[in-house]
C-alpha cells in the first residue's frame, strides 16, 4: 500500500509577480495557510513540493494520506501570494504518481 | 433524532498570587488558546464553549464544550500559562457528560482534600480546631 497522496496543482495569479516564483516561496505560502487555518498544533503537516514548473506555474505535492484533506483545505483557502490575489487550483489527486501524467504533462 | 452532546470539563485554576478572575475572562483565555494552537478551525469548533460555573473561592470552573471539539480544549489546557492577566496553571480534574456528575466529583474531591489535611495534624485539638473552622466557613 502507498501511504502518500500526490496532488497536481497550478498557481493562478491576477498579475505578474515582481520576483521569481521559487519553490521555497510556494511551500512557504502553503505552510502559512496551514498555520492560519489549523494553528500551531494542527498545522504541523509534513508535505513535500516534488516539482514546480515556473513557466507553466504547475507543481506536484506529496503528502501523507492522513493529512491530504488538511492540505487540500489549506490550498483552497489561499487567497493571495506575495501580496497578489491568487488561487491554487488542484487538477488531480492520486495515490500513484503515474496517474498524474494526464493533467501534469502537456503533449 | 440524534441528540446534541456536550461535555463538561472541571478545571482548577492554580496561581501563586491572589488571582482575580471572572468567568468571561476564563472563556476568553480558552478561546484565545484554541485559536493559537488550532487556528481558525479550532476557534470555530469551540464556538459553543461556555463557562457554566465558576467557584471563585476554590478557583474551580465548569466549562461546557461540544462533544468532539472538547478534545481541543482538554489538549491545550496544560499549555496555558496565563489566565486573565496573571500567571496561572490550569489543571483538568474531571471530564463528565453532565454538570451533576461534575458536582458529584467536586464533593468527593473536596472530601479527599480535607481528609488529607486532617491526616497531617498530630494532636486531636488541632484536628478539632480545623474541622470547626471548616464548618464555620461553610455556615457563612
Amino acid at each position: 500500500m502507498n501511504d502518500y497522496c500526490y496532488l497536481d496543482f497550478s498557481l493562478k495569479l491576477k498579475k505578474e509577480p515582481r520576483e521569481e516564483l521559487a519553490q521555497i516561496y510556494i511551500k512557504g505560502a502553503i505552510i502559512k495557510s496551514l498555520v492560519a487555518i489549523f494553528g500551531k498544533i494542527g498545522g504541523q503537516t509534513d508535505f513535500e513540493l516534488l516539482t514546480f514548473d515556473e513557466a507553466r506555474r504547475k507543481g506536484i505535492l506529496r503528502v501523507a494520506v492522513d493529512f491530504a484533506i488538511k492540505l487540500r483545505i489549506a490550498l483552497t483557502l489561499i487567497a493571495e501570494f506575495q501580496g497578489i490575489p491568487s488561487i491554487f487550483q488542484v487538477h488531480n489527486s492520486s495515490s500513484q504518481l503515474n496517474s498524474l501524467i494526464d493533467t501534469f504533462i502537456e503533449f | 433524532m440524534v441528540r446534541f452532546k456536550n461535555r463538561y470539563i472541571l478545571i482548577q485554576v492554580k496561581s501563586e498570587k491572589n488571582l482575580k478572575l471572572t468567568a468571561a475572562e476564563l472563556a476568553d483565555t480558552l478561546r484565545k488558546a484554541a485559536h493559537k494552537h488550532y487556528g481558525d478551525f479550532g476557534l470555530a469548533s469551540v464556538s459553543n464553549l461556555n463557562v457554566k460555573l465558576f467557584y471563585d473561592r476554590r478557583k474551580l470552573a465548569i466549562v461546557r464544550a461540544s462533544h468532539g471539539p472538547h478534545r481541543f480544549i482538554t489538549s491545550i489546557l496544560p499549555l496555558i500559562n496565563k489566565a486573565g492577566k496573571e500567571l496561572a496553571q490550569l489543571k483538568i480534574l474531571y471530564v463528565g457528560a453532565t454538570i451533576r456528575q461534575c458536582k458529584k466529583f467536586v464533593l468527593n474531591y473536596n472530601n479527599n482534600v480535607l481528609r488529607k489535611i486532617i491526616g497531617t495534624f498530630n494532636s486531636e485539638a488541632e484536628k478539632k480546631e480545623f474541622t470547626d473552622e471548616v464548618s464555620n466557613s461553610l455556615e457563612n
